[in-house]
């Protein structure tokens, strides 16, 4: 048993005589590199830990009035938009519809993969603009999906992701989509309850 | 112990070796990562031009490398190139003249090889007399203002089309190099803040798809750098071929944006901000598209 310590006591301690032996000599070149990966890693590190900026969305007379929750870093809207929950079925065909949710237009959600086999021009043709939606029910509670799917840029701001349920704050719409949301209060609570499935 | 390991010189070198591979190894990640990262976003095997210092891409790459196999046949056959027929239409108009009184394009201009060789690669240009900016099709109707003393052809019409593919594919093969600096400068700055400005109801701007995404798939597009360098173009979908403004307002229809008129300034200070952001691509007139 002692045997056995002692002899990883010494390996640790050639390991580290060596190391510093080595670096010290081989390179200050080694030296300023870590250090600058260092500063690097910090500097980044820092900028991920600032808060996201604190631009609400002003609330339309129009749409659904919701509340985001703004814990820390973890934004939501708690509250079901239409008060009740939503339906499955109907959220996954929105979230197929080119018209509607179109999100495959950019995610892919991988048993379609399968299904696609059999039924490309529904399936089919998934993007890879953003992330994969699977497992997106145990990354972001409810309250968090929810907000992402109306208005994406209040949790990452320089995102390409359309804000699916916001009227205003908008450049140049063209007159046929002026102050609509692109899906409904009612969409918006089927496609979350389809996205609660994706574990 | 400290000095232990001064006693066994075969140790020593030992360990020397092992740990020096070690720092090898971190490097030769180190270096692999920092190129992944660097030249990340263009999955393409083939690069066209690296881009110059300060500008937004790492290297320029042909709307022509994202089309399909097929489709690039159909631009580089020129017995099927759809293209080609406005080029030649073109050509018949360049040398005819528009009514009895006035004069032909040829006639001012000699031999279109020789005399439109460089137009099509610096255009959108500024224009003194009127002090604004103008592309090439407004330049074809100032001529025939001025010195045919005839209508202006409208905007997107089959003869503008053809006179414009005509004469900038005078230029093909020549590197795209339009001037930003000077009396164009104010005008390259509109262009490049409409570049960047999110639009529409689904509040993308041009960047968010072809300088963030270039290369990736958008349900079944292959999203481009959306350079401008083979325009006019013949694309699949419209069956025939269209000015860059027409693109710009399919882009926009895209996002769900109210779009400009064809010629408008946005989108002529646009033009001129897309083809820097291409300078250095060869003029491909006329290219096709899916
Ligand atoms: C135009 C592209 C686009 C469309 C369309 C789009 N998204 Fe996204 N989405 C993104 C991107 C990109 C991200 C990653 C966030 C970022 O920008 O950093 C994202 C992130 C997400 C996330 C968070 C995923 C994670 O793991 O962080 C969810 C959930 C999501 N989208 C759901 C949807 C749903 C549901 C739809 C359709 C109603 C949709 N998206 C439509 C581009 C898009
Ligand atoms: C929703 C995504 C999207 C946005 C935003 C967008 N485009 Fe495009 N653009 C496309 C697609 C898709 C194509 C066709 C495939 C390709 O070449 O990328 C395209 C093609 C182009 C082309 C033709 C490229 C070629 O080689 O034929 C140009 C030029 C272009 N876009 C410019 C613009 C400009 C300028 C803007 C902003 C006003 C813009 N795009 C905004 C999706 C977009």
């Amino acid at each position: 048993m002692t045997n056995l310590t002692t002899h990883r006591l010494n390996l640790n301690a050639r390991f580290l005589r060596a190391w510093f032996f080595v670096s010290f000599r081989m390179s200050a070149f080694f030296w300023i590199i870590s250090l600058l990966m260092v500063v690097l890693i910090g500097v980044s590190g820092l900028r991920a830990a600032e808060p996201t900026p604190k631009k609400q969305q002003k609330q339309s007379s129009k749409l659904v009035e919701y509340e985001v929750f703004n814990l820390i870093q973890s934004k939501s809207i708690q509250k079901s938009l239409t008060g009740k929950a939503g339906n499955p079925k109907r959220g996954e065909a929105l979230i197929i519809d080119r018209e509607k949710g179109n999100c495959l237009q950019c995610h892919v959600i991988d048993k379609f993969h399968e299904l696609a086999k059999k039924n490309p021009d529904t399936y089919g043709d998934m993007g890879e603009i953003g992330p994969t939606l699977d497992g997106v029910a145990t990354r972001y509670k409810d309250g968090q999906l929810r907000l992402i799917l109306v208005n994406a840029k209040l949790v990452f701001p320089e995102t390409i992701m359309p804000a699916y349920y916001r009227i205003d704050g908008f450049t140049r719409v063209a007159d046929e989509y002026v102050d609509q949301p692109i899906m409904s209060a009612q969409d918006i609570e089927d496609i979350l309850s389809f996205l609660k499935t994706l574990k | 112990m400290i000095f232990s390991f001064y006693h066994n010189q075969a140790q020593l070198f030992k360990e020397h070796l092992i740990v020096s591979l070690l720092f090898v190894f971190v490097y030769a990640v180190a270096v692999l990562f920092i190129f992944e990262t660097a030249f990340a976003g263009n999955g393409r095997d083939k690069s066209i031009v690296p881009a110059v210092k300060g500008h937004p891409l790492s290297n320029l790459w042909s709307g022509y490398y994202y089309s399909k196999k097929d489709i690039q046949a159909l631009q580089d056959n020129l017995g099927e190139n759809p293209g080609l027929k406005y080029v030649s239409e073109g050509a018949v108009l360049w040398r005819q003249k528009p009514n009895k009184t006035s004069k032909s394009c040829s006639k001012c201009h000699g031999n279109s090889s020789i005399s439109m060789s460089e137009v099509g690669v610096r255009y959108p240009q500024y224009y003194a007399p009127l002090k604004r900016l103008i592309n090439l099709e407004q330049r074809i109707n100032i001529c025939r203002k001025s010195y045919q003393k005839v209508q202006p052809f409208e905007y997107e019409s089959k003869e503008l089309l053809s006179l414009t593919s005509f004469v900038r594919a005078q230029a093909k093969g020549r590197p795209v190099r339009v001037k930003v600096d000077g009396f164009a400068k104010p005008f390259y700055e509109k262009g490049k803040a409409f570049y960047f400005k999110r639009r529409g109801q689904l509040d993308m701007s041009c960047a968010h798809c072809h300088e963030n995404n270039y290369g990736k798939q958008l349900r079944s597009t292959l999203l481009s750098q959306g350079q401008s360098n083979g325009f006019p173009a013949y694309r699949v979908a419209w069956q025939k071929v269209g000015s860059l403004h027409r693109r710009f307002r399919s882009c926009n229809k895209l996002v769900r944006a109210k779009t400009y008129a064809f010629g408008a300034d946005a989108y002529v200070n646009l033009e001129l901000y897309l083809n820097w952001r291409g300078n250095g691509l060869e003029v491909e007139t006329p290219a096709v598209r899916d």
